[in-house]
């Protein structure tokens, strides 16, 4: 499925956003004023794995308890977007894990195992470098790991890494993108241990464990507090040369927010080591399973006693069908369309805006048409994922619905600038000459023989553009714009596949509908002179 | 009224010049037709073509009621000539009334007026005037091509250019519409200029024959002169080859 493969590209985000940080294109955070991302509403985002939604839900209810305005921006695709929303003040405060500033976003070359060697060091390095708060960690470690199928393991009997090297050759493993790509990743730690595979691959990572329990592959990378690691009775390796770094959860606040509103440092620190590692595994099962995350997120807060009780608990087992699931999210599903078709209209109408008159332009200057056709082919060439990486960076569009819609308009510019040029190129030269011979201005022919002629072939272009809109529209859910791939994206990361379809078979009706209702449109609008033959 | 003096026409094709004129000089009065005939690619159609303007000359001049083509705006020299190319070049996204009244329209006339020129001018063409609301797609070839010349006629204009009108109508089609045609431009005060490469059709229709050959006009006469004197081998050799089909 297109979608499907699309969505797995996921991480390669990671890696393009954090290459545009180390060349300098990102914005600098220091640059920022004292104003909170959301005006006076505080901004928490969250990236796209389970763990990471749950912390910042509970960030948002710690806050929201204490009498902030708050929306959590949940879902965004990977450590590097996140970062650099936070740093460009697109959102105010994000869960990170201390391993990971350590090695993706300093990039310190060494290796360090101490944790509160690790804490101190980065959070003097952030606020120093990018004006950006380390606050108190959550209290567990979510490191990475490699993981078995228990029966596997124990038949070869490997209990630690060291152990792995021994019988690796034989092995297959399939890796999440980000983990191939990471320097505390993969790369790093074949390095270290002088581990090979027979085979290895990078996949989604809730995709990962199906495949291993499938015995399709037999490693994974996981995290430690991963709540399927329990579910599917995996054995995980110990890091006996202590080759990866501590991954602590911490929050991050940007300094101008921490200073402009200390209140916001007291409620984040009320978070304080108020989660093991246990506990977290346990909560992270639950929202796999289905459980809603505000929902598990509020009843730990409530039996920690950080949040009084009552309110809008409820037990969402999430084990009915899937039709009465889609029924119970009808409202839900009908606002994410809705701003889906916005979203498509937008891009298709602004791509329509520009492609046009562009397309017009270059029927009638050759080297308007090379360029125009060359640039908006290799737009279009472009993966979206890296597409949508490379907009964070600029400074207007950013973590807004501006960049999801630049990127839409750069995909539906070359189907309408190729119909609307191929269709007025294409309109008979002997009626042109006959009008031009006529008398006819240059606008004239255009208005009342070329552009009457091409329209059939415009249509289509628009019909084109349509339909891969509503499809890569879908992708908006990675940098938190909503519509319909919110669903997927979330269903994708909790393993959930009535939440997937939730999201895939309205946004696959969508693309049918439009390419029917534009189809209509085409037959309606062109000429009746033209469909005699 | 059209006059062409000392004009050559030069194309520059893959960087090869290739001269489709060499050298023409002749002029039409009004109210008379000259037929011009050759084989294809003697520079027959270019000759049209210079005339309102499609093309300019590389060396010589045109001129239309005395005026330097250049000298006028394309516009205003376009719709004060007639056009008819082969098949009518009919628009198929129009129907017949809204083909011939095209002009009628740009220039600001009521529908009402339009209307009206369209049946008037079907009529002159020997076509149904209920024809208005046909597509081109719905009319047989002999249709399209009066179609093709009444929408010339739409702006009544002094000059009239016509290439090969009825090259792609059947012999007994073909017949009506000279016929008619010659009718038609009987007693009207145009000058017609008309492109052909048929003979009979020269003959019938010009007051006048010039005889083309590679850019070249080799003879222009009265239509008996042309026939009984050959001016130069090439118009022997090609009306002789010619009878013989």
């Amino acid at each position: 499925m297109v979608r499907a493969r699309r969505i797995a590209l996921a991480p390669r985000l990671a890696v393009l956003a954090s290459l545009a940080v180390a060349s300098g294109l990102a914005p600098s955070a220091v640059a920022q004023d004292a104003t909170i991302a959301g005006g006076e509403t505080l901004v928490v985002g969250s990236k796209n794995f389970t763990e990471a939604h749950l912390l910042g839900e509970l960030l948002c209810l710690v806050l929201e308890a204490d009498g902030f305005e708050v929306e959590h921006r949940s879902g965004l695709g990977g450590t590097a977007v996140c970062y650099e929303a936070l740093a460009a003040g697109d959102i105010d405060v994000y869960p990170e894990y201390t391993g990971t500033i350590w090695a993706t976003l300093l990039k310190e070359p060494e290796n360090i195992s101490d944790p509160l060697r690790a804490f101190a060091h980065v959070q003097r390095r952030l606020r120093e470098r990018d004006d950006l708060e380390v606050l108190a960690p959550f209290g567990f470690e979510n490191s990475y790991a490699l993981a078995m199928r228990e029966p596997q393991a124990a038949e070869l009997g490997v209990r630690t890494l060291p152990e792995l090297v021994e019988v690796a050759g034989s092995l297959r493993a399939g890796f999440s993108h980000e983990f191939l790509n990471r320097e505390d990743g993969y790369p790093g730690l074949a390095a270290f241990y002088g581990l090979e595979f027979s085979e290895h691959a990078g996949m989604e990572h809730g995709l990962a464990y199906e495949a291993l329990a499938a015995g399709s592959i037999d490693v994974i990378d996981a995290y430690t507090t991963d709540g399927k690691l329990a579910r599917y009775d995996l054995r995980v390796l110990e890091d006996t040369g202590g080759f990866f770094p501590p991954y602590h959860a911490v929050p991050i606040v940007r300094g101008a927010v921490v200073r402009a509103r200390p209140g916001v440092r007291r409620s984040v620190e009320r978070l304080a080591y108020a989660l093991s590692n246990e506990r977290t595994s346990e909560l992270n099962l639950a929202a796999e399973e289905g459980a809603d995350v505000r929902q598990v997120a509020r009843g730990f807060l409530e039996d920690a006693g950080l949040l009084r009780a009552g309110g809008e608990r409820d037990v969402t087992t999430g084990h009915e069908g899937f039709w009465a699931f889609f029924a119970a999210r009808r409202s839900e599903t009908l606002g994410l369309l809705l701003e889906h078709v916005l979203l498509t209209l937008w891009a298709v109408a602004l791509a329509a805006a520009i492609a046009i008159p562009l397309g017009i332009w270059a029927t009638r200057h050759a080297g308007v048409a090379r360029v125009s056709l060359a640039v908006a082919g290799a737009a279009q060439t472009i993966p979206s994922l890296a597409l949508l990486a490379a907009l964070l960076a600029v400074p207007f569009l950013g973590l807004s619905a501006r960049s999801a819609i630049t990127a839409l308009v750069l995909y539906a510019l070359l189907p309408i600038l190729r119909n609307t040029y191929t269709g007025i190129r294409g309109v008979d030269p002997d009626l042109v000459d006959a009008a031009r011979g006529m008398g006819l201005t240059p606008a004239q022919v255009l208005r009342h023989v070329q552009l009457p002629l091409a329209t059939a072939t415009i249509l289509a272009g628009l019909r084109t553009a349509t339909v891969i809109s509503v499809g890569v529209a879908t992708l908006a859910a990675f940098i938190g714009q909503g519509g319909l791939g919110e669903p997927i994206v979330t269903g994708l990361y909790l393993n959930d596949t009535r939440l997937i379809l939730s999201g895939a078979l309205p946004a696959a009706a969508l693309a049918l509908a439009a390419d029917a209702l534009l189809g209509r449109l085409e037959r309606r609008l062109t000429p009746r002179g033209l469909q005699l033959d | 009224m059209i006059r062409l003096d000392a004009v050559t026409k030069v194309f520059s094709r893959a960087g090869h010049e290739v001269a489709a004129l060499r050298d023409v000089s002749l002029e039409v009065e009004p109210g008379e037709t000259l037929a011009l005939i050759g084989t294809s690619g003697c520079g027959k159609t270019t000759s049209l073509r210079l005339i309102n303007r499609l093309e300019e000359a590389s060396a010589g001049t045109v001129s239309v009621g005395g005026v330097d083509v250049t000298r006028c705006d394309p516009i205003e020299l376009r719709r004060g000539i007639g056009y008819v190319i082969q098949s009518g070049g009919l628009f198929p996204h129009l129907d017949v009334g809204r083909n011939i009244s095209l002009l009628g329209r740009l220039e600001g006339w009521s529908p009402e007026r339009c209307a009206e020129r369209a049946e008037e001018l079907l009529v002159r063409v020997h076509l149904d005037p209920d024809l208005r609301g046909r597509y081109p797609a719905e009319l047989s070839g002999g249709q399209r091509q009066r179609v093709g010349v009444a929408r010339a006629l739409a702006l009544d204009p002094p000059i009239l250019l016509m290439d090969e009108p009825f090259g792609a109508l059947d012999p007994v089609t073909r017949w009506h519409l000279q016929d008619e045609l010659a009718e038609l431009l009987r007693g009207d005060s145009k000058a017609t200029v008309l492109v052909t490469h048929d003979l009979d059709e020269a003959f019938r229709l010009g007051d006048r024959v010039g005889v083309m050959s590679e850019g070249r006009l080799v003879q222009v006469g009265r239509a008996d002169e042309v026939r009984a004197k050959p001016a130069t081998p090439f118009v022997a050799e090609f009306l002789e080859r010619y009878r013989r089909g």
